[in-house]
């Protein structure tokens, strides 16, 4: 599809053009950031939740400067699978710098999977079998940064992690759900 | 969790692995599905000689979101301060293995000049790109060191508040600065200051008494 492709070069220009760090400044961050998370919340569920909350926070700040450091002209997101593309290939290239690519449609086209195999914030990292076993989703933070910025875009979506490499699997995927599109309230002056 | 050690000779960039249990099949998992493969040992996985990129805002990001999860948490903002120089003490430990990894002669450092030259060069530049502004010693105290920044990365994006106007995220880098000394045995601790003349940052490295009188040593 040439959507695809055209939204491709524009998530590579992007990344060409913005300031880099290296990866492993995230890395070793995030990872620093997730053992504090673990010893101040003894529940796993509960540190999922907290890097799903932090993520949204960010992603409610982070749809802005995606939407002034991509090529507008790529065009505005028609219909919710354009949404999906833009993530995958302009959204991860341009802070994370790897694609993503989107599978598993649904039959009413509201939920799809964005599936990737390297992540700069899984590196160097190994989770103890206990971490595993309690379903710790170490990259969360993503999850709550694709929920927040399609917030902000009217958009209420659900996003779970399926799979994860540090747990076993091959590669990682995340699962969108659209739930509906939210109305823009305009407050009535007094 | 299985406990390992970890042999790394400095001097040549290769790191044995003992197994102190020597059970082998902990790390493997048996395929149960398709989509699972057997796990490999973290310390199998090669580290690619030249480190990915990321965009500094995803940095700023994350930066911002620890920044305002600590802040809901804590009331002193010196609190605040020391869960970021925390948090980068534990980043400088992990940062200080893969930088001599990657090193090309990569050499220990027993003495406390060439030691903050390597981090004020050498890990500056892997971090942020550049050099730090400048590297001075105390006249005042013999154990003082000072690093001097212009413009330190993590503190690109915030502003501080009238009533937190004290504060310094550059506790972070302080951290950073810590955890690779002690990684290194140079036990220290590092302040953050701003400047005389407000422009740029200051990293005041006071080193333990321990550190002072083997440099003696060494004269």
């Amino acid at each position: 599809m040439s959507n695809i492709a055209k939204l491709q070069k524009v998530g590579d220009s992007t990344f060409g053009r913005i300031e880099k760090i290296n990866s492993e400044l995230l890395t070793m961050t995030y990872g620093s950031l997730v053992t504090q998370l673990l010893r101040d919340f003894e529940d796993t569920d509960a540190v999922n939740k907290q890097l799903e909350k932090m993520g949204h926070k960010i992603g409610v700040r982070l749809i802005e400067e995606y939407m002034a450091k991509s090529n507008p002209s790529a065009g505005s997101c028609k219909e919710f699978k354009d949404t999906a593309e833009a993530i995958a290939k302009v959204g991860f290239k341009m802070f994370l710098g790897f694609n993503a690519q989107v599978t598993s449609w649904n039959q009413e086209q509201t939920q799809f999977s964005l599936v990737f195999q390297e992540n700069p914030l899984n590196d160097f990292v190994e989770l103890p079998e206990r971490l595993k076993t309690e379903g710790l989703f170490y990259s969360n933070l993503l999850c709550g940064v694709i929920r927040g910025a399609l917030e902000m875009v009217q958009m209420r979506v659900e996003c779970i992690f399926v799979k994860c490499p540090l747990r076993g699997d091959d590669v990682s995927e995340i699962k969108v759900t659209l739930i509906d599109y939210l109305k823009e309230i305009v407050l009535e002056d007094e | 969790m299985r406990a390992q050690f970890r042999v790394s000779n400095k001097l040549l960039p290769s790191i044995t692995t003992l197994d102190a249990t020597n059970n082998t099949t902990s790390s493997i998992v048996a395929p149960s599905s398709p989509g699972k493969q057997p796990l490999v040992d973290i310390l199998d996985v090669p580290i690619k000689s030249k480190p990915k990129e990321v965009s500094m805002s995803a940095f700023s990001f994350l930066f911002s979101g620890i920044v305002q999860y600590y802040q809901e948490r804590l009331t002193h903002g010196a609190d605040l301060e020391q869960k970021l120089s925390d948090l980068g003490y534990s980043v400088g430990f992990r940062i200080n293995e893969i930088i001599l990894y990657r090193e090309k002669n990569p050499q220990r450092k027993n003495r406390v000049i060439p030691m903050l030259q390597f981090i004020s060069n050498t890990v500056w530049t892997m971090l942020f790109g550049k050099n730090a502004s400048s590297l001075e010693q105390s006249t005042d105290s013999i154990n003082r060191y000072m690093i001097y920044e212009n413009q330190p990365i993590e503190c690109g994006f915030i502003s501080i508040p009238k009533n937190l106007s004290g504060l310094q995220c550059s506790y972070f880098t302080a951290g950073i600065i810590k955890g690779i000394l002690t990684a290194s045995e140079f036990p220290a601790d590092v302040k953050v200051f701003p400047s005389q003349n407000k422009e740029s940052t200051v990293f005041i490295v006071d080193f333990d008494y321990d550190v002072i009188d083997r440099e003696e040593l060494w004269k």
